[in-house]
């Protein structure tokens, strides 16, 4: 099975971890988390990632510097803004890309 | 704002209907798509282009999602959870409106929000909540509670009651600014002042009538079919009225 491979980035460790869990709970998605935006360039410069999620506590001017390496290094990823939180919105927005 | 002008506004506001199947011979309106409001980015605010600003939007009972978790029972106005339907997304900010039945003694164990406007309105019985700020608090029928979740929280939901379901609305809406400082607000009001009639509920100031969020829709509830006639003009896109008439489960 293909999965759809997703790295989320949030600030609240807690939120993070329940996030990747929901993910990871469907069999079709592959989900990784990280709080710190070095982690996520390096681990988006070594993995295959089809979708972004932006989760809270990252501030305007750091999602766009995230926004703009994410593009400049695979533009057809798709970032992704989650809202929410938990569990109520995760399909509608990996559904949407 | 005030009340006055903000009810006024709202009469004139977009409007949106979650109604029983029965109600589909009563309101004259086809419009029952999203497709002119385009998720457009953070602010999610209303197409001022979109074509749908002088109708209401009708959603009747039975095309909602379902979900029957056995313990919940919850039709989903628009997508949520397992329900996908592109057609539904959202109504301006209005992300989430899902209409719950809990079982006695049974809810939500602890899980986290962030960046989302959360508004319950108990119809039916009572709902005891716990959160990470340490508030802990019953909101019964004529409660109207609120959480700007922003940079993060926790909390849980449970039927305080042993005998009976509890049934209430749950409400998101995209916040207005990102990563806020979370908040939690509770408010009782009279269910009297909504019968046959409009209440305002909510605003987006704080110094206005009922519980307020960062976020600019107002919400007005209509407690009854009666109301139907003074409130079918809805032309303003800055404003989402919220009408609520469906009773059945």
């Amino acid at each position: 099975m293909e999965k759809t491979n997703i790295l989320y980035i949030g600030r609240n460790a807690e939120i993070r971890d329940t996030v990747v869990r929901l993910l990871n709970k469907r069999e079709d998605w592959n989900g990784v988390g990280v709080v710190q935006d070095d982690e996520a360039r390096a681990l988006f410069a070594d993995t295959a990632f089809d979708l972004v999620l932006f989760g809270p506590g990252i501030s305007a001017d750091e999602e766009a510097a995230l926004r703009d390496y994410f593009t400049a290094q695979r533009p057809e990823v798709k970032l992704v803004q989650h809202y929410g939180g938990g569990s109520g919105l995760l399909l509608s927005e990996v559904m949407m890309r | 704002m005030e009340r006055k002008d903000f009810i006024r506004k709202g009469l004139l506001g977009t409007g949106m209907f979650v109604a029983n199947a029965a109600m589909g011979n009563v309101i004259q309106n086809d419009v029952d798509e999203l497709k002119e409001l385009d998720v457009m980015g953070f602010n999610h605010l209303p197409n001022p282009e979109s074509t749908l600003t002088a109708n209401m939007v009708l959603h009747t009972s039975d095309t909602r999602g379902h979900a029957n978790h056995g313990w919940l029972e919850s039709k989903h106005t628009f997508s949520f959870a397992n329900y996908y339907n592109p057609d539904r997304m959202h109504f301006g900010v209005l992300r989430v409106l899902n209409d719950d039945w809990v079982a006695p003694g049974r809810g939500f164990d602890r899980h986290p929000h962030d960046n989302m406007e959360i508004i319950s309105i108990p119809l039916e019985g009572d709902l005891e909540h716990k959160d990470s700020m340490g508030n802990v608090a019953v909101i019964k029928h004529g409660d109207i509670q609120v959480m700007s979740a922003g940079t993060g929280i926790f909390h849980s939901e449970y039927n305080k009651n042993r005998d009976k379901d509890t049934r209430f609305l749950q409400i998101w809406l995209f916040p207005n600014k990102k990563n806020v400082t979370p908040r939690y607000d509770q408010l009782t009001l009279n269910v009297a002042d909504r019968h046959n009639k409009l209440q305002q509920i909510l605003s987006p100031n704080p110094n206005d009538a009922g519980v307020w969020i960062n976020q600019m829709p107002g919400f007005i509830w209509a407690a009854s079919i009666k109301a139907l006639p003074r409130i079918t003009k809805c032309t303003n896109p800055a404003t989402v009225c919220m009408y609520s008439l469906s009773t059945a489960k």
